[in-house]
């Protein structure tokens, strides 16, 4: 679904983070080449330590970069960049109390960003606003503690569309949800890219969630991409061995990915047995 | 197989500055030797409340206000056996969401260790301690335990600490083990091995474990039979299996249209939201946002409906889909 422009484009991006007190240095990130289309959702999949929130933080503009480029659409993202640019690229995270003042209401925090971004910000009312997100009017009186983990992620989606975003970032949007709001979530993100074109890099360790929502998928293990492609393809028929473990690793594995016999924890045992014996021994170091 | 665990008609009372509310009502289990119960439910549904009601881990305004729950047959619900520290670690172990939060930082996993057994089996030798030990984190598939034992908390990985704090909830060979969510917090490959870990901890010693999740297709893998909590009430037990493959309560179906599947159908979310705490309530809590509720759902009383000789369900329609049934037997479970 790359026919429109390439509107996120990394080549070759590396993040090394510096050992403190003698420890050594840890590459988070290692010569990823990634990139998003215009109005396309896609996935970037991968366990604690991958490298996947260090790829989102550097293309935020909030996390270092060691070498290679990154280009939002003409923008190099960077701490420096000028606020109506810094506004182009928008972030959904995990916990959506969590990013939200506690103390200011819904209507206020709209409020702010339209003193901020005026220029950005005069397209839509707060209630056509909400209610592209399925939210009412109603919640604009209210503080974050007063509406429920569902809707404070719709009011942060909503935060996010005011500035009309050319890419939204959202890491892990739906792991502190339960399932059937999970579910409303999704679709909305979905609906706003089949509706308004809006592009996506979706940061998730869910196979199943990334199965349902992305276009594309980058698999990532220790800071490496090592697998790519339509979500599809990549997740029916694995090329990648780490990639065949996170799916036989899948709870309800055998009834929910057709052509995955073996139940889920029986799979490839072999690989599984690598994969903990690896683990084991970076344990061991430390140890 | 003997039932260890069950409990009774428990409903669970929280006081309030409004008066008390009902967190959990009406709730029967039965948990035999070697089997795995799933309790699932999503954020508020009461799961974690009778979990802990089990290991008398209530919060100080939180209470058992009737009912009664039973390991092999004793009552230890009641306000009398107030002396849980005997019970708790020897015949009921406990295994949390966050290992961190389980395990002391600042003392060695041998010493943690050691200091549950000394509490719970006094006769035990020296000898015979460090023996336990050894043979307990071997289980836990640990290859090095002397390691292990000589390690902090933090340097080991997130999922050898999960596997530390099950080797504490089961180094007394309790006969009953509680997780909770305590596969959640990891990587799904290590979560896996968690996984495999506690099943072959139910086949291999009898234990019987409840395993408290949110996650419907986790307990499928897992579990032997599942309950399924939705605002306070189990709403529908059975078959593990079974249950995820053919549902019959309302509720379990629209959970399951909402986990994303392999497929190309697009995944259904649950319109609205699940009911507040109450004092009182009358009919089907889920009838609300029920796409099957007729009026009677939220008048009448809804009574269990057996069908099957260990499954069940509580909602009218499927009373009338099991025509033996009288709607009112009691034993759930």
């Amino acid at each position: 679904m790359v026919a429109g422009r390439t509107i996120l484009d990394v080549k070759a991006l590396s993040i090394v983070h510096p050992g403190r007190r003698g420890k050594p240095a840890s590459t988070a990130v290692d010569g990823v080449d990634l990139s998003v289309g215009a109005g396309e959702i896609v996935g970037v999949v991968g366990e604690s330590g991958s490298g996947k929130t260090s790829l989102a933080m550097a293309v935020l503009g909030l996390g270092r970069t060691t070498s290679g480029s990154i280009d939002v659409d003409g923008i190099v993202p960077g701490p420096r960049l000028p606020l109506d640019q810094r506004a182009a690229i928008q972030m959904v995270f995990q916990d959506p109390h969590g990013s939200l003042d506690p103390r200011q209401s819904i209507g206020r925090g709209l409020r702010e960003l339209r003193r901020l971004h005026k220029a950005r910000t005069g397209w839509i009312s707060d209630e056509d606003l909400l209610s592209r997100v399925g939210l009412s009017g109603d919640v604009l009186t209210r503080l974050p503690h007063q509406i429920s983990g569902g809707q404070a992620q719709r009011v942060s989606i909503a935060r996010a569309l005011l500035l009309r975003p050319t890419l939204l970032l959202a890491d892990e949007p739906t792991s502190a949800l339960d399932v059937s709001v999970q579910a409303q979530i999704l679709r909305l993100l979905k609906g706003l890219r089949d509706e308004e074109g809006l592009t996506i890099l979706f940061i998730s360790h869910d196979l199943a969630v990334v199965r349902s929502v992305c276009d594309r998928v980058y698999v990532m293990k220790s800071g490496r991409v090592v697998e790519s492609g339509r979500t599809g393809e990549v997740l029916e028929r694995p090329q990648h061995p780490y990639t065949q473990a996170l799916l036989a690793a899948v709870p309800g594995g055998d009834a929910r990915i057709p052509g995955l016999e073996a139940p889920a924890a029986e799979a490839p045992q072999v690989l599984r047995d690598e994969l903990s014996q690896s683990r084991l021994a970076t344990a061991g170091e430390t140890a | 197989m003997s039932t260890v665990l069950s409990a009774r008609s428990v409903t669970i009372e929280a006081a309030t500055g409004a008066g008390p509310v009902k967190l959990v009502h009406d709730v029967n289990l039965d948990i035999r030797e070697g089997e795995i119960l799933g309790l699932i439910g999503e954020s508020g549904s009461g799961k974690t409340t009778a979990a802990r009601a089990i290991v008398g881990l209530l919060e100080r305004n939180v209470r058992v206000s009737s009912g009664e729950i039973a390991l092999r047959g004793k009552t230890i619900s009641s306000p009398e056996v107030d002396d849980f520290r005997n019970v708790r670690g020897s015949e009921i172990g406990m295994v949390f969401q966050s290992a961190s939060m389980s395990l002391n930082p600042l003392m060695k996993v041998g010493k943690q260790l050691k200091e549950v057994v000394r509490r719970h089996q006094r006769h035990l030798s020296r000898q015979q301690i460090t023996e336990r030990l050894d043979q307990v984190l071997r289980q836990m598939g640990f290859t090095d335990p002397a390691r292990v034992l000589a390690s902090f908390p933090h340097q080991l990985s997130g999922g050898m600490r999960q596997r530390v704090s099950i080797a504490l909830a089961v180094v007394t060979n309790p006969a009953v083990v509680i997780a909770d969510e305590c596969t959640s917090a990891l990587d799904v490959t290590t979560q896996a091995e968690v996984v495999q870990l506690l099943r072959s901890l139910t086949t291999d010693s009898r234990t019987a474990m409840l395993f408290v999740t949110h996650d419907l297709m986790l307990a499928q893998d897992l579990c032997s039979r599942i309950a399924v909590m939705y605002a306070g009430q189990i709403i529908e037990t059975g078959d593990a299996r079974e249950v995820v493959s053919n549902p019959r309560h309302p509720y379990t179906r629209a959970l399951l249209a909402a986990i994303p599947t392999w497929g190309e159908e697009e995944i259904q979310g649950i319109e609205g939201s699940p009911p507040r705490v109450a004092a009182d309530w009358q009919g089907c809590r889920f009838a609300p946002r029920c796409p099957v509720a007729r009026d009677e759902c939220t008048r009448t009383r809804i009574g269990w409906t057996p069908t099957g000789t260990r499954s069940g369900a509580r909602c009218l329609i499927v009373e009338e889909e099991e025509p033996e049934s009288s709607g009112s037997m009691l034993d759930h479970v």
